[in-house]
């Protein structure tokens, strides 16, 4: 249900224009003045403020200035004793939406009243979709920041696994140096006395097989080097 | 003249193979140990002796003492020894450390006894 604020110092006014826009089905709440007219804007959102300009105290267009000051979003339609072309402007450039003039016609009330009501809709809409507009932003930082937290660490644990096999590897192929020395000197030594040709051949045979081993630890020392290695 | 070789490695093998290639060059009379404690007792006994070790093959990774630590102790009793380090490993940091010990140079193990023992007759100019 829409909201109607009606601020009059006249109480007859107030009821006849209660009457009308209770019976097009506004929920319709009414203020004498500033005070009250303050009181029920603290209190609920309108979505539309039909507001006499003259008023004793504070007049009608001090307290649009209030309504505008206070970013209160309702758009203002006032209510003009004449139809003064100039008070009607004065009231619009001080942020009035419309303005309707006495004696009020209630077919022109109406239609103000529904216009205004729809712009604030409107108004009201727009915000809406800023706000989610904001929040979808926000989740979408969020999500990048997490994914990218999410990546980061998934590089980083991949770089340790990656530096943990290239030391094991590289400690491995360390150890695989002595033996083959060891083999290889074993093997030269052998060979170098006099053999039957079988048995030289299957030595040679495990020579060759034993530095192509040489060959390979070698490359993976190579691989595995920690840069600047002599 | 006998040169006098001290070759120091916890591998048993390593020492036999080596002294056996070193051996087949006349001349050359090998010396073992198996540790850097040992090492430097033996380094001492032999220049004590009149048989200075001409040249030290040191390995470096070795329990009790390792090879950087008897060449610093053997250089300290000796300045003019001449320690070269035998070793697998080529990290640049062990090779400074083994430089900064004051070793004369550093010897790649995967060479194989046949070049290490030529390199060596090298060294002594026999």
């Amino acid at each position: 249900m829409d909201n109607i604020l009606i601020v009059d110092d006249d109480p007859g006014v107030r009821e006849t224009l209660e009457a009308r826009l209770a019976r097009e089905g506004y929920a319709v709440g009414t203020a004498d003045g500033f005070d009250q007219a303050k009181d029920a804007l603290e209190e609920r959102d309108f979505d539309a403020i039909l507001l006499d300009i003259v008023l004793p105290g504070v007049n009608g267009i001090g307290i649009l200035e209030y309504i505008k000051n206070a970013d209160i979003e309702a758009p203002v339609i006032m209510i003009t004793g004449d139809p003064s072309v100039d008070t009607a402007s004065n009231s619009v450039r001080h942020g009035a939406y419309d303005y309707v003039s006495k004696p009020i016609r209630k077919e022109h009330l109406l239609d103000v009243v529904r216009r205004a009501v729809e712009k604030k809709g409107l108004i009201d809409r727009k915000k809406e979709l800023e706000k989610r507009n904001v929040e979808y932003q926000k989740e979408l930082e969020r999500k990048v920041e997490e994914r990218t937290e999410e990546l980061k660490s998934a590089y980083e644990l991949l770089g340790e696994e990656y530096s943990r096999k290239v030391r094991f590897m590289r400690k491995t192929s360390h150890e695989f140096i002595n033996p083959l020395s060891i083999i290889s000197g074993h093997l030269t030594l052998l060979m170098k006395d006099d053999l039957p040709d079988e048995q030289r051949r299957r030595l040679e045979s495990v020579s060759e097989n034993v530095k192509r081993i040489e060959q390979l630890v070698q490359d993976a020392l190579e691989m595995t080097s920690e840069g600047g290695n002599k | 003249m006998t040169y006098h070789i001290l070759v120091v490695d916890d591998e048993p093998d390593i020492c036999e193979l080596l002294g056996i290639f070193l051996s087949m060059n006349d001349g050359i009379e090998v010396h073992t140990a198996e540790n850097g404690k040992i090492a430097v007792e033996m380094y001492l006994n032999l220049a004590g002796s009149g048989s200075r070790p001409d040249i030290v093959l040191m390995d470096i990774r070795m329990p009790v003492m390792d090879g950087i630590e008897a060449t610093r102790e053997i250089l300290e009793h000796d300045p003019d020894a001449n320690v070269y380090m035998v070793t697998a490993y080529n990290e640049p940091n062990l090779v400074q450390d083994a430089m900064d010990a004051g070793a004369k140079d550093v010897i790649n193990k995967t060479a194989g006894f046949p070049e290490i023992s030529e390199m060596v007759m090298g060294v002594l100019g026999a």
